[in-house]
């Protein structure tokens, strides 16, 4: 316990002061005749001890009314926590006092010796039982931090900026309110005190109260999760390493449940129980039931698109349980294509006009959410921009739309090298179906001159007889970045010369021998093994549906698969029916990778010197075949990874080869800030993506070029599902869990928190009480009849009667 | 009320300094205010009828006697007379106390017994007076003659309160002196001996006598105006005492009703009628229960 103004205190000597009056201050009595006097006597010799006893009860009353009216002055302050405790002691306290006049009054009255007995008995446990309480309270309790109301404060003020502070109610963002009510916090903090505005888990104290405000109004939606535990760590550690001695600690938020997923992590309720302490108080600017329709993360069928393929988009409608639910609409928008766009014009950036290309309704009435999928269908080669938006407008904007950029990979030249062989140009004539408008032929032989980093994919034709040379050049080929495919057939050689010639170097595993089966045995035909692979992406998704079973193989290189040097190991994206083993095989080498068919395709019609190895090309129906071919081809001429779709926080990266883009580009932001960037080796990097939309760069070679990557915030950032406080109080510490809604709130709790509770108003309250007491008792003691004739006749009619 | 009844008052009457006017209107007021009670006519026994003459009061017709005779006859009351009444009157010291200076309980005592001779005489009753401290000092014996009132009103004008009192000697001393059955009516505080004053009391109610004690108490002795510390002294005895009179003002209130009605209840076993009065009280408390007893004795 402490006091406000300890030398009030010595107030309480005035409880001497009616003691003094009662012994010394008696006034001589005043003569009067009365010939009654011998009333007065038997009046005195009947109540003589009653008197005395009321007297110094009332004298007790009236010292004990002076001591707690000083005690109150002094203005008593405990520690929040054991404010209960103290009320207890001084309700034990009271009870002692009345049980003392029940002692007194049955003394004077010569009650029974059980009733004085027990009275007696009953005030002095009690008054042990208070004082033995009071003194262990004060020893043991934790005590108030003894701090003047106007010490400067360290105060740092975290504010959330995820997302969901976006949502509008009443006109006003989370943000808006989160803004005026720190503004306001700052503009009541006691002079000299310092302030640190946090939006992220760095930052210092600003110069002044006048900075701190100024760096309050660029605060601003971030549209990622608010690492609020982190933020917490850093301000209890700016607050800590500062000298002034008042610590406190602000968290302004909307209350949302993804802004504390790192709590544990952390250990915040830890960080509070060391020295010295610091304050936390959570300012809740959120809204208690929000209504929000919102869209999930965008979902792509396949991670590799090619011309003329197809993708699915999938993602979720959903509802907050607290709305009523409807159908709502969901729409795909898709941007023209604009080469002269973007641009700034009048200050504002100018993008192509989208127009809505597909429109579906999602039925949440019942469920509270739903799956919604597009399909897009035709894609065309180069950079396309979607948007998919919710048709229905809510108060939280930003999950409303998501933004999809779909690069379609441009095949570039390709080479077919092997013997010249009816199949090589049959394979150069398939390969010129797949939008390459280059298509050229190497002998191998050759191969040793040739420059195939010119060429984006290369086939190799069962080939025969490669050198080391040779196949360290393919090697080197494929680190770099190219495709290459390798088709096994009969002129690579027998197994036990393949496995010991330099080609195994580039194979997948060992070939340990060749399958075979009669002609007219069709049991044995290719089976996908991965059905979402992008070789399948003329398939549309239903490769599942394509006739392979009726394109029979009846020979075909049985290899075991092994690890690369490098720990790769390789996937099998097609096998044999019965026997299950790998037919076509991806293995990934450096930033390349190399796509081996176990068995001949395409196969000449008019080999006569053996058995044909399949029908893979000569049925009729051989269509699958060829758009498992072309699949591979695509899916090798896009090796080099390059993401067109990003979370906000990220950075993007895009490959930048110099013969085919500009060496500078302008960047347009969702927000129409632009900025020049450099490429450096051979990459374009788009540095911290902070706004949901499209990036966008522009550039010049012989023709404009325009590229550009679709950010979206991730869906679980925008989730508005709200932290109970018993949650927080798991968090942080039942103690450290002070909620409030508004200012009044936080000068309450934090006012409780700094100062401990005052005990006046309780302490005036049982002033009050006193002194009502006291007064009840003088009336009944000295019952004032005044002289006069009202006085007697009202006594002589009430003793007529 | 009408301008005598105010007479009622004592300290009203206490205005008009002769003794026989002040009687005279205390008695007259008192009948004023009986006029509109239902005490009417129970004073006085009825007499004749005698013819109606414009004039009289038409609610004294008998119409019992117009239904027999279609004559207006009026009835015709005449008072008793052989009620003899004896007013005792304290002398004691403690009879001239008055807190506020204006009517000890002596002057009370002789206004209302000046009143009460009127009225008896009036009525046709022998009265006398009888005064007392430890013996009877003056006595005048019961006449009902008009010449008996100046006589009673000059004794009553010469006495005064001088010293102790023996209320019990003077008491058993009337009682020697009265031979036949009368009406003995008690002006005194009762402040000496009261236990002896009872039997006394008791003694001439065995006697056969009726017998009616008026408690005379000052104002300030019933209501105990007094506040602070004070010295209270007894003139009487000599004693005083220092108390504090907030402290002890309700005990003693309740102390003295619980005197009045300790005497109360005594007299009341001893078929002794007992009136509490005091010097602040109205007259005619004390003249009803005369009239009442003289009812209960027709």
């Amino acid at each position: 316990m402490t006091f406000l103004h300890l030398s009030l205190l010595a107030g309480g000597l005035l409880a001497i002061v009616p003691i003094v009056l009662h012994l010394w201050s008696q006034r001589p009595p005043k003569p009067i005749t009365f010939p009654a006097l011998r009333f007065v006597k038997q009046t005195v010799q009947t109540h003589r001890r009653s008197w005395q006893v009321r007297q110094w009860l009332l004298l007790a009353l009236r010292g004990l009314v002076l001591l707690l009216m000083a005690f109150a002055l002094a203005r008593p302050n405990v520690h929040s926590d054991m404010l209960a405790t103290w009320l207890a002691v001084g309700g034990v306290g009271l009870l002692a006092v009345l049980a003392t006049i029940a002692f007194l009054i049955s003394l004077a009255g010569r009650k029974p010796t059980s009733v004085i007995a027990a009275t007696g008995a009953a005030s002095a446990v009690l008054w042990l039982a208070a004082f033995g309480w009071s003194v262990m309270t004060v020893t043991r309790g934790a005590a108030p931090p003894a701090l003047e109301q106007d010490s400067p404060v360290a105060a740092v003020v975290i504010i959330d900026t995820s997302p969901t502070m976006d949502y509008k109610f009443s006109n006003k963002t989370r943000l808006d309110v989160a803004k005026e009510l720190v503004s306001e916090l700052i503009q009541k903090l006691p002079s000299e005190s310092k302030v640190a505005i946090l939006t992220q888990p760095a930052g210092q104290f600003a110069l002044d109260r006048s900075s701190a405000l100024r760096q309050l109004e660029r605060v601003e939606i971030q549209y990622q999760a608010s690492d609020l535990p982190q933020m917490i760590q850093r301000g209890v550690q700016l607050v800590r390493g500062d000298a002034l001695e008042r610590r406190e600690v602000y968290v302004v938020t909307d209350m949302s449940r993804s802004n504390w997923a790192r709590a544990e992590e952390f250990g915040i309720k830890g960080l509070f129980e060391a020295k010295p302490a610091v304050l936390l108080q959570i300012l809740d600017v959120g809204v208690e039931s929000p209504q929000n329709w919102s869209l999930g993360n965008l979902e792509l069928s396949q991670a590799q698109l090619a011309p003329g393929g197809s993708v699915n988009v999938e993602t979720t409608v959903s509802r907050t349980d607290s709305m009523a639910g409807d159908k709502v609409a969901v729409e795909l928008l898709q941007e023209k294509e604009d080469a002269n766009l973007p641009m700034i014009r009048d200050g504002k950036l100018v993008v192509p006009e989208t127009t809505v290309v597909q429109r579906q309704f999602v039925d949440l009435s019942s469920a509270s959410s739903a799956t919604v999928k597009f399909e897009i269908r035709e894609l065309t080669q180069g950079t396309q921009y979607y948007r998919i938006r919710l048709e229905r407008g809510d108060p939280l904007v930003v999950d409303d739309v998501r933004y999809l950029t779909l690069s379609v990979g441009e095949v570039g030249k390709l080479l077919v090298i092997g013997e010249a062989t009816e199949e090589r140009s049959l394979m150069a004539t398939i390969l010129s179906a797949s939008g390459s408008e280059v298509v050229d032929e190497c002998e191998l032989t050759e191969l040793k001159n040739f420059p195939i980093e010119k060429y984006e994919v290369a086939v190799l034709l069962d080939p025969a007889g490669l050198t080391d040379p040779d196949v360290g050049k393919l090697d080197r080929y494929v680190q770099d970045g190219g495709g290459l495919m390798i088709v096994m057939g009969p002129r690579i050689g027998n197994p036990e010369t393949v496995k010991q010639a330099p080609v195994s170097k580039l194979l997948p595993g060992i070939p340990e021998r060749i399958s075979r089966r009669a002609s007219d045995d069709r049991s044995v035909y290719f089976v996908p093994d991965r059905p979402s692979h992008a070789i399948f992406q003329f398939f549309g998704g239903r490769v599942a549906d394509a006739p392979f079973a009726s394109l029979p193989v009846f020979r075909h290189w049985d290899v075991s698969l092994k690890e690369s040097s490098t720990g790769a190991v390789p996937q099998t994206l097609v096998r044999y029916s019965l026997s299950g083993l790998p037919a076509v095989v991806e293995q990934n080498r450096g930033r390349g990778r190399i796509i081996t068919w176990t068995t001949i395709v395409p196969e000449s019609l008019s080999v006569t010197d053996r058995n044909p190895w399949n029908e893979l090309t000569s049925s009729t129906e051989w269509w699958p075949t060829y758009g498992l071919m072309l699949g591979s081809i695509r899916y090798l001429a896009g090796s080099v990874d390059e993401k067109s779709n990003y979370a906000v926080g990220q950075s993007a990266v895009l490959s930048n080869p110099s013969e085919r883009f500009p060496e500078q580009y302008r960047l347009f932001t969702p927000r129409g800030d632009t900025s020049k960037l450099d490429v450096r080796s051979g990459n374009v990097l788009i540095p911290n993506l902070q706004l949901p939309g499209v990036y966008r760069l522009r550039g010049v070679t012989d023709r404009p070029v325009v590229r550009g990557v679709s950010v979206n915030s991730p869906a679980n950032v925008s989730d508005l599902q709200r932290m109970e406080k018993s949650d927080l109080e798991v968090i942080l510490g039942a103690e450290n869990c002070r909620i409030a809604r508004d200012l009044s709130d936080v000068e309450k709790s934090v006012g409780e928190a700094r100062y401990g509770r005052e005990l006046f108003p309780f302490v005036m309250l049982l002033v009050c009480a006193l002194l009502f007491g006291e007064q009840w008792m003088a009336n009944r003691f000295y019952q004032w009849n005044p002289g006069g004739g009202k006085a007697t006749k009202r006594s002589g009619g009430r003793v007529a009667a | 009320m009408t301008a005598v009844e105010q007479y009622l008052k004592p300290e009203l009457a206490a205005q008009i300094k002769r003794l026989d006017l002040r009687a005279q209107m205390v008695v007259r007021g008192f009948l004023q205010g009986l006029h509109a009670s239902p005490f009417q006519g129970f004073s006085v026994e009825f007499s004749e009828h005698r013819r109606y003459v414009p004039g009289d009061d038409p609610k004294d017709i008998d119409w019992l006697a117009y239904a027999k005779t279609e004559k207006y006859y009026v009835k015709k009351f005449e008072s008793e007379t052989n009620l003899t009444g004896y007013l005792m009157v304290d002398l004691s010291q403690s009879m001239a106390y008055t807190y506020r200076q204006q009517l000890t309980k002596l002057d009370y005592s002789i206004c209302l017994v000046a009143a009460l001779s009127y009225l008896m005489i009036m009525q046709q009753d022998p009265v006398g007076v009888v005064t007392f401290d430890t013996k009877i000092r003056a006595s005048l014996p019961p006449k009902s003659r008009k010449g008996q009132l100046p006589n009673i009103l000059s004794l009553l004008t010469k006495i005064k309160a001088t010293g102790q009192t023996d209320i019990a000697a003077a008491i058993k001393q009337l009682a020697a002196m009265i031979s036949h059955r009368s009406l003995v009516m008690v002006f005194s505080d009762l402040l000496g001996d009261t236990k002896e004053a009872l039997a006394a009391l008791r003694l001439l109610r065995f006697s056969g006598h009726d017998v009616i004690v008026f408690h005379i108490l000052d104002e300030a002795e019933v209501s105990f105006p007094f506040s602070g510390n004070v010295l209270l002294a007894d003139p009487e005895s000599g004693q005083s005492m220092p108390v504090d009179a907030d402290v002890v003002g309700q005990q003693y209130r309740d102390e003295v009703a619980a005197y009045r009605d300790e005497l109360k209840n005594a007299c009341a076993e001893a078929r002794i009628d007992y009136v509490p009065l005091d010097t602040g009280m109205a007259y005619d408390k004390a003249l009803m229960e005369y009239l009442l007893k003289r009812r209960d004795r027709g």
